[in-house]
């Protein structure tokens, strides 16, 4: 009888580990490294001239995810670690797409001058 | 009976205002599953950026969910700033393949431009060596033609050589035609010339140049002058057989360019003579000696 209420202590308190684990409220190491890198990589794809705002609105919610963390405000650090990661993902895509279009641009121009001089040679 | 009816009309009215009050009919939910199903509709979305579509999904599905857990507002506003990021990052992604398909694209269109320019000039090339070669058939059989009539002329008239040369077809008219050292024809003279007037308006078109020889007897100028005398007396008779003068070319060239040995009888008599030159075609005319 003893033994079985031992038992039952332990499976109850590895229930409310479980439970703790999932209440993200332990200390977003990992995401705010992502974070990092992710605005990183942004910037290293010309983020910075390309897509300024969103670039400059991830920074900002890093920033303001460090003061959370330095206020243990985990789950608020998440969700602007988040937003983080997210606006600079955007920042990144938009900084690629810009120059894709600018890239297509030229050599579009640069076949109907092409053509021009192919014609006028004719 | 009545009591039954009027309880279930209650019954649904109930349930239709519990209806109305769902999480589904939050107007920001809502504005982003339209922009969600206007992306999903569109080709380019799907072949550039389905993954980004799965997770624009993913995101979305989180704001309907905290929508319907009653989370706190900035938790819900939280979900749907992600679920319209995840939303501009697929178009963004559909924008800068759409682009990157262009380049490609047009790398090809470049490299067909460039192919058929080139099948263009290698054809007018071809064009051009046709052209060149017809025009040296046809200027052959030209050449071939005034030879063959310039042959019978020379078999009809004793008096007169052939010779096709660069400069054009130079007939020699022997001394015969002329009484010596004199200008004026002999009177069988303009029986040949005629049929030389006949023979060259054959070639209407053609320039004509007559050139006066002498032997060496004599003085220099005397005999400058005396050779361009006689060419000019076989101008006169061309024309008046039909040859236009404006065609024809008048020069004296004296004791030049002998034809055979002056210390012999028979040689000055070779170097005494009158040239008639008619350029090879229509386009040519006659280079000075």
């Amino acid at each position: 009888m003893k033994h079985h209420s031992l038992t039952l202590a332990l499976i109850a308190s590895a229930f409310a580990l479980t439970a703790c684990s999932s209440t993200s409220t332990d200390k977003p190491t990992k995401m705010f490294a992502t974070a990092e890198t992710t605005i990183e990589q942004a910037a290293a794809q010309g983020a910075d001239q390309r897509a300024p705002v969103s670039l400059s609105k991830a920074k900002e919610h890093l920033r303001q995810a460090q003061r959370a963390v330095d206020e243990e405000q985990y789950t608020t650090a998440k969700m602007l670690l988040e937003k983080a990661i997210v606006e600079a993902e955007y920042a990144s895509i938009k900084a690629n797409s810009e120059k894709s279009k600018e890239a297509a641009m030229a050599v579009k121009n640069s076949i109907q001058t092409l053509e021009q001089t192919l014609d006028s040679q004719r | 009976m009545n009591l039954i009816k009027i309880f279930a009309t209650f019954t649904l009215l109930a349930t239709m205002i519990g209806c109305a009050s769902t999480p589904e009919n939050n107007p920001q939910l809502e504005a982003l599953q339209s922009q969600y199903q206007q992306l999903e509709r569109n080709a380019d979305v799907n072949k550039y950026a389905a993954l980004e579509l799965q997770q624009a999904h993913t995101a979305i599905m989180k704001v309907n969910k905290a929508i319907q857990k009653d989370a706190r507002t900035d938790v819900v506003n939280h979900t749907i700033y992600v679920a319209e990021k995840k939303l501009a990052i697929v178009r963004a992604t559909t924008e800068m393949k759409q682009a990157d398909a262009v380049i490609n694209q047009a790398e090809l269109t470049r490299k067909d431009i460039l192919l058929e320019a080139k099948t263009e000039e290698a054809t007018k090339a071809q064009l051009r060596a046709d052209l060149a070669n017809a025009k040296a058939a046809r200027a052959e059989a030209y050449a071939q033609q005034m030879e063959q009539r310039a042959q019978r002329l020379e078999t009809d008239i004793k008096e007169i050589t052939t010779q096709q040369t660069e400069r054009g077809l130079i007939l020699t008219l022997g001394s015969i035609l002329f009484e010596v050292d004199k200008a004026e024809l002999q009177p069988g003279a303009e029986r040949t010339l005629m049929k030389v007037s006949q023979f060259l308006n054959q070639y209407p078109q053609n320039a004509i140049k007559i050139e006066g020889f002498t032997d060496n007897t004599g003085d220099d100028s005397y005999n400058q002058q005396l050779s361009e005398r006689r060419a000019q007396a076989v101008k006169t008779m061309l024309t008046i057989h039909g040859v236009k003068p404006e065609r024809v070319k008048v020069e004296g060239l004296g004791e030049n360019f002998p034809v055979a040995n002056n210390d012999t009888r028979a040689g000055r008599q070779q170097n005494r003579r009158v040239e008639v030159i008619l350029a090879n075609d229509e386009n040519q005319s006659i280079s000075q000696r």
